[in-house]
């Protein structure tokens, strides 16, 4: 009886818990963009009160399911380097030029075995693992089937030989065979996909002669933008390409052969053949598919100049897939924003219009169209709109997977707006989104990543207290940012407001080991960091080491041999003033001293506060030697308070000794007079 | 060095490649037969005292071994441990000599690309399908070059050995002497 009872709890307690998830599965659903599905939500309720909760004996897991339940219990490690880096202090790269190396260096290895392998197939044949691993195995020139016929083309093509695959069906066609149609139509997909090129060839070097044909670069693009520094280089469609050849030997080329060849010419620019193919396309009575139509959207702005000429070609597309009957997809979408950016306000105008379609077909946008989204209304040249705040509450909480191409760039572009907008809390937001589930896989590559961070470290640096900046510049440098100079001079400023200047002996080591000892910018940066104010005896101590430090640093370059020298540190007034204050401060008057004559040997002029300071100190220790040294520095150089000095350091003197500043002055004015004779 | 062929050595060793040309297959029927006299003499200084693993102590006591080389072999699972991970050598498993073979030319193979910057023994660690390669280097080249070397042989031994080899690498100043003898 008390078992029956505790089943039909059990099952009352499991009931109520299945009806609550359909209850929040059905908010769900009408809270979302996708609100008009047909709400079936209360029908099945009332089934499930009958059908009892059936638990499956077997569950089928997917094969990565154990190792993501495995992967959610641990957090990105803040000390830690990137993966492919070999983790111990040698080997870990510390600036950005570093990091480039290291990974380029260690991808050239693995080329260069590669070419060793590929070059002596004959030491690797051996093949004893079960089943056979085709990756490790060398990729031969020779194929299986030599003698013409579909079953060799269809070898060349499954190795991606495309070469070969052209030769050998153009020579099945010359010997009086046929090809069946899929065979040619998979053909030409795939040469129209990799730019009739085989893949993979751009790191062969085994053809050095096919390497001397290549394209000259192109001067500029005539139209649209340049080329970024860390984008790949699009190769260009040619006149008379395999994939030209394969087409015009076509006797009746069909939808899917114009499709595949409009897609090809667009992804390797040469957009404006693509629209003259899909007129004669048009002219023959094919219909083209979505996803040529994506391709002829995307590539609107570059076949025509003005904003709302681009707008009406769109628009004549979206109309044309209307009459055929065409169901937009998501890349339609973001192809028709993607353009929209680039026509100023027509695009600002027409984009609500889009997303009004795009929400009624329920169509759920990716991370690119949000991105495209803000920056129509984010342009550079107007104030910053406050889009992103919609945007952010759409979107939190939520996690992404890639699904265009733009999607790495909503990151880095919504962290720009937040910089423009001057708001940190929603780059917390921001930050917390793209750690949110897998979302940090969408952060891009790796200059993307770098650009992220730098921003959202610039905005924590401007708005947030001391404590603060200093727990993020510690989560996120070096692990997943290496600073640039100004970003590190934003620190110091950060850290000078909140007054915190006991952080910059820890800021020297980090410079350090970014390689930044040596930009003059900052090494006068931190000394003037540390200079500007009087700090408490043992504050200035502790700067010590860094001031030691700096100083070593600046007269190495000066002691190197002239190769080393070159733009790299040097004294300066200021750096100099201020090192002359720091050892004067930390009770070291002796070295400061010693830094008098590098005034006059690098004719450089102390800054009046600097010298009055040095003059006090000395009068304090009644160190007339050093004190007599300063004042003729002082004079030597011309400053305008000279006799003031004089009048001072003579209050603090015996008559003898008065006597000889006096002849100090004389000295030095009646030589500065000469020399402005001389150059006079 | 020995002053004539000991014919059991040459027959075991070295019958197989010669008796494949007429004149070496000739010699040997001469050097089998009885009537070829035979005297097997030692002319070489004796060497039983020269032992593996185990190093001769200098006269000023100034050699120095790592941690690895002071222990002598018998110590091998008390004070140290395998060079080879892997469970071939278990009683009654298979491979146990095609491993031996993979670790010798690995080791070969490294040794022969880390040129003299190879602190230490090498450690082959095999777990599933994995070869986990442990390698300590000397701060003699630079780290790009390092990372050269290391991407070229993860990918070379892979694809000699076919399967995944992985490299755990450490950098250590220059030798951890452990004694000196």
């Amino acid at each position: 009886m008390a078992a029956s009872i505790q089943r039909c709890a059990c099952r009352i307690i499991l009931r109520s818990r299945i009806s609550r998830v359909q209850s929040d599965a059905r908010t769900l659903s009408t809270s979302g963009i996708a609100g008009n599905k047909p709400e079936t939500a209360p029908t099945e309720e009332k089934g499930s009160e009958d059908v009892p909760l059936v638990i499956p004996r077997k569950k089928k897991w997917d094969k990565l399911a154990v190792l993501r339940a495995l992967s959610t219990t641990v957090k990105r490690d803040p000390t830690s380097v990137d993966y492919n880096f070999f983790d111990d202090p040698y080997l870990i790269p510390r600036t950005t030029m570093q990091y480039k190396w290291f990974s380029l260096a260690k991808e050239s290895g693995q080329k260069a075995a590669e070419f060793f392998i590929n070059k002596n197939p004959q030491f690797f044949q051996q093949d004893f693992a079960e089943p056979s691993i085709e990756a490790f195995l060398p990729k031969t020139s020779t194929f299986l089937i030599e003698e013409p016929c579909e079953e060799a083309l269809q070898e060349r093509m499954s190795r991606k030989a495309l070469k070969a695959a052209t030769e050998m069906y153009f020579q099945i066609l010359d010997g009086g065979g046929t090809v069946s149609q899929d065979t040619t139509d998979d053909l030409l997909d795939l040469l129209c996909f990799h730019g009739s090129r085989d893949p993979g060839q751009e790191t062969n070097l085994l053809s050095p002669e096919e390497q001397e044909e290549e394209p000259p670069r192109r001067k500029g693009n005539a139209k649209g933008r340049m080329r970024r520094a860390n984008e790949p280089v699009v190769r260009q469609w040619r006149e008379g390409d395999d994939a030209d050849r394969l087409f015009n030997s076509l006797a009746e080329p069909s939808a899917r052969n114009y499709c595949s060849l409009i897609k090809g010419l667009v992804k390797y620019e040469a957009a404006d053949q693509a629209f003259r193919t899909y007129n004669d396309m048009q002219q023959k009575g094919l219909r083209a598919d979505v996803s040529t139509y994506n391709a002829l959207i995307y590539s609107v702005n570059i076949v025509r100049e003005r904003y709302e000429e681009r707008w009406d070609l769109i628009q004549q597309l979206l109309n044309q897939m209307r009459l055929e009957k065409i169901r937009p997809s998501l890349q339609t979408f973001n192809s028709t924003l993607r353009s929209l950016r680039y026509c100023g306000m027509t695009g600002r105008k027409s984009c609500l219009d889009v997303l009004r379609e795009m929400v009624h077909l329920g169509i759920e946008p990716s991370m690119a169209s949000y991105s495209h989204i803000l920056s129509i209304f984010n342009p550079s040249n107007s104030p910053p709109s406050q889009i992103l705040y919609q945007i952010m509450d759409e979107m939190e909480g939520k996690e992404f997977t890639i699904q265009d191409q733009d999607d790495g760039r909503f990151f880095v572009d919504a962290m720009h707006a937040c910089l423009r907008l001057n708001d940190v809390e929603l780059a917390y937001r921001l930050h917390k989104f793209q750690e949110t589930g897998e979302n940090w896989k969408l952060l891009g590559d790796s200059y993307a990543q770098s650009v992220y961070y730098g921003k959202f470290l610039n905005l924590i640096c401007q708005m947030e207290g001391g404590e603060e900046m200093w727990k993020w510049y510690k989560n996120l440098v070096p692990s997943v940012y290496y600073p640039n100079v100004p970003a590190i001079l934003n620190i110091l400023r950060s850290l000078e407001v909140n007054n915190m200047h006991h952080k910059v002996t820890d800021l020297w080591e980090d410079i350090r080991s970014l390689q930044h000892f040596n930009k003059q910018e900052l090494v006068e940066g931190i000394l003037e960091f540390m200079a500007r104010e009087k700090q408490t005896p043992e504050m200035q101590l502790l700067f010590m080491p860094v001031v030691q430090n700096i100083k070593d640093n600046i007269e190495f370059y000066y002691k190197a041999p002239a190769p080393a020298r070159r733009a790299t540190l040097s004294w300066s007034s200021a750096s100099l003033s201020n090192l002359l204050i720091l050892f004067l401060r930390a009770g070291e008057l002796k070295k400061a001293s010693e830094m008098l004559p590098l005034f006059k040997e690098h004719t450089k002029t102390p800054r009046a506060e600097a010298m009055e300071e040095y003059l006090a100190v000395c009068v304090e220790a009644k160190d007339k030697d050093k004190a007599k040294a300063g004042l003729s520095v002082a004079v030597h150089c011309g400053l305008p308070k000279i006799v003031e000095y004089a009048e001072n350091l003579k209050s603090a003197m015996t008559e003898m000794e008065q006597s000889e500043v006096d002849v100090i002055l004389n000295e030095e004015l009646s030589v500065g007079a000469e020399e402005m004779k001389t150059t006079q | 060095m020995w002053f004539q062929v000991p014919i059991s050595h040459c027959e075991s060793k070295m019958a197989a490649p010669m008796a494949r040309i007429p004149s070496c297959a000739e010699l040997l029927r001469v050097l089998v037969s009885h009537r070829a006299p035979s005297r097997l003499l030692h002319a070489t200084a004796a060497c039983q005292k020269a032992q593996a693993g185990k190093y001769k102590i200098s006269k000023d006591g100034n050699k120095p071994l790592t941690y690895e080389m002071a222990n002598p072999p018998h110590f091998i699972g008390v004070r140290k441990s395998w060079n080879s991970w892997h469970t071939s050598n278990l009683w009654e498993q298979p491979g146990a000599a095609d491993r031996t073979f993979e670790d010798m030319f690995v080791r070969k193979f490294l040794q022969g690309t880390f040129h003299n910057c190879l602190a230490d023994e090498i450690i082959i660690k095999r777990r599933h399908n994995t070869v986990y390669v442990a390698i300590l280097l000397l701060r003699k080249l630079d780290p790009q070059k390092y990372y050269f070397l290391l991407g070229y042989t993860e990918t070379l031994l892979s694809h000699f050995l076919k399967c995944v080899v992985k490299l755990e690498v450490s950098v250590v100043p220059r030798k951890v002497v452990y004694k000196y003898i």
